[in-house]
């Protein structure tokens, strides 16, 4: 699997926040992105469109991103979430990695380790 | 103050495996004595005679930095300096891993070590000019609140500083803090962060600070006030606060909650009770932000 193959799902509901994603990523080569604006949205887009790896955002509209991940998780136990909020407590990372979660990162991200993530998946 | 949570830290530098660092997050810690590890982060302990003194500590029953002087590692006074200390949240974590076995002390200082220096941010990031104005700001937010309000206020505003510091640049002036009752907003993001009481906070400005404010923050180029002026608006906000959250949990083991930032432009923030004003200077407008404790 190329960087170019690799589909990824952003889930945040801030508009900024999932273009500044997706411009970090096509840095690299990614082109195939699905967006959700909130939790329920992000489970739904999970479910039809079966993305590589889900960005998914802490605190949104309708249910949460840890929610979310349990419900993607109960889809497929597999699901390769990383958790991407601007809290980064003890009490939401906890919450994260319980969910499932693969990953937690504190906005703002940096470039890089988002870059390698994805790189990793093709490897 | 820091930027990450030191258990994020230990997960995301892959230091210590995640089911560890899910054990850590679980147990309940509770201050008290000053961790043993202390003195091996301070210099003055080996593995070895860290080692030692525990030991000794348990099968006597005596004080760990007792036995320290006992054995001349360390004087009286350079134990009552370390132990005088307030305890950051992270010491605690840091002896709860060397006390599993997981990290041995020498090794746990260099952690703490590299996450101190990484992801510290310090007070030296104000020029001198702006520290002046900073610690005129502080004093004039004494003399305007009390209590909590006060204590409050005094850990929000420096964080403040620095991450516009950070994310929109230092040439700014931070102008004045003014008790204030009831505000109507222009260009506005707001957004409630909560524990045993409810902090309303937002961020304001006119339509062409905002262009220039989001512009700043996201890197990208605007030209008009467009969902996207308003989304820097609210995400700046949102990482503010967050950092904010992550500090009152690393420094006071204090848990906040962040409600969902929202725009709120030409509205009314707020119509009653006694809100706090700050305003700040940059070259391309003023920007002002509203703290509310209710």
């Amino acid at each position: 699997m190329t960087v170019s193959d690799i589909k990824i799902l952003i889930a945040d509901d801030s508009i900024l926040a999932r273009k500044l994603l997706k411009d970090t990523l096509a840095e690299i080569g990614c082109a195939n992105f699905v967006e959700a604006k909130n939790g329920t949205e992000s489970v739904e887009k999970y479910e039809s469109e079966s993305p590589d790896v889900v960005f998914l955002d802490i605190v949104m509209p309708g249910i949460n991103g840890v929610e979310a991940t349990r419900r993607i998780m109960e889809i497929n136990p597999d699901a390769f979430i990383v958790m991407v909020s601007s809290v980064g407590t003890k009490s939401f990372l906890q919450d994260a990695l319980e969910a499932g979660a693969k990953d937690f990162l504190q906005k703002p991200f940096n470039a890089e380790t988002i870059q390698s993530i994805v790189k990793k998946l093709c490897d | 103050m820091y930027s990450e949570f030191f258990g994020h830290y230990l997960l995301s530098h892959d230091k210590i495996d995640k089911d560890i660092v899910l054990e850590l997050l679980k147990h309940e810690f509770h201050p008290g004595q000053t961790p043993p590890f202390k003195a091996v982060y301070h210099g003055y302990l080996s593995n070895e005679e860290y080692v030692t003194c525990l030991n000794e500590a348990i099968d006597s029953g005596k004080p760990f930095y007792d036995l320290v002087i006992e054995h001349g590692y360390m004087d009286a006074e350079q134990v009552s300096e370390i132990t005088a200390e307030k305890e950051p949240v992270y010491m605690q974590f840091a002896q709860y891993l060397i006390d599993k076995g997981t990290v041995s002390p020498t090794e746990m200082s260099q952690i703490v070590a590299d996450y101190v220096s990484g992801f510290e941010l310090v007070d030296l990031d104000f020029i001198d000019e702006m520290n002046d104005a900073v610690d005129r700001i502080l004093h004039d937010v004494t003399m305007i609140t009390d209590g909590q309000d006060t204590m409050l206020l005094l850990d929000y505003y420096p964080l403040l500083f620095n991450d516009l510091i950070r994310y929109i640049g230092d040439d700014f002036t931070p102008l004045s803090v003014q008790a204030f009752t009831g505000y109507v907003s222009k260009i506005c993001a707001k957004q409630d962060i909560t524990s045993t009481n409810t902090l309303l906070t937002a961020i304001d400005m006119d339509e062409n600070t905002a262009i220039e404010f989001a512009t700043r923050f996201s890197s990208m180029e605007f030209t008009e006030c467009d969902e996207y002026v308003d989304a820097s608006l609210c995400d700046f906000l949102n990482q503010h606060n967050g950092l904010f959250a992550v500090n009152m949990a690393n420094e006071h083991d204090y848990h906040l909650s962040l409600a969902i930032p929202e725009s709120a432009n030409y509205d009314i923030v707020s119509d009653s009770g006694t809100g706090f004003l700050l305003s700040v200077s940059y070259s391309f407008g003023v920007v002002n932000f509203f703290l509310y404790p209710h």
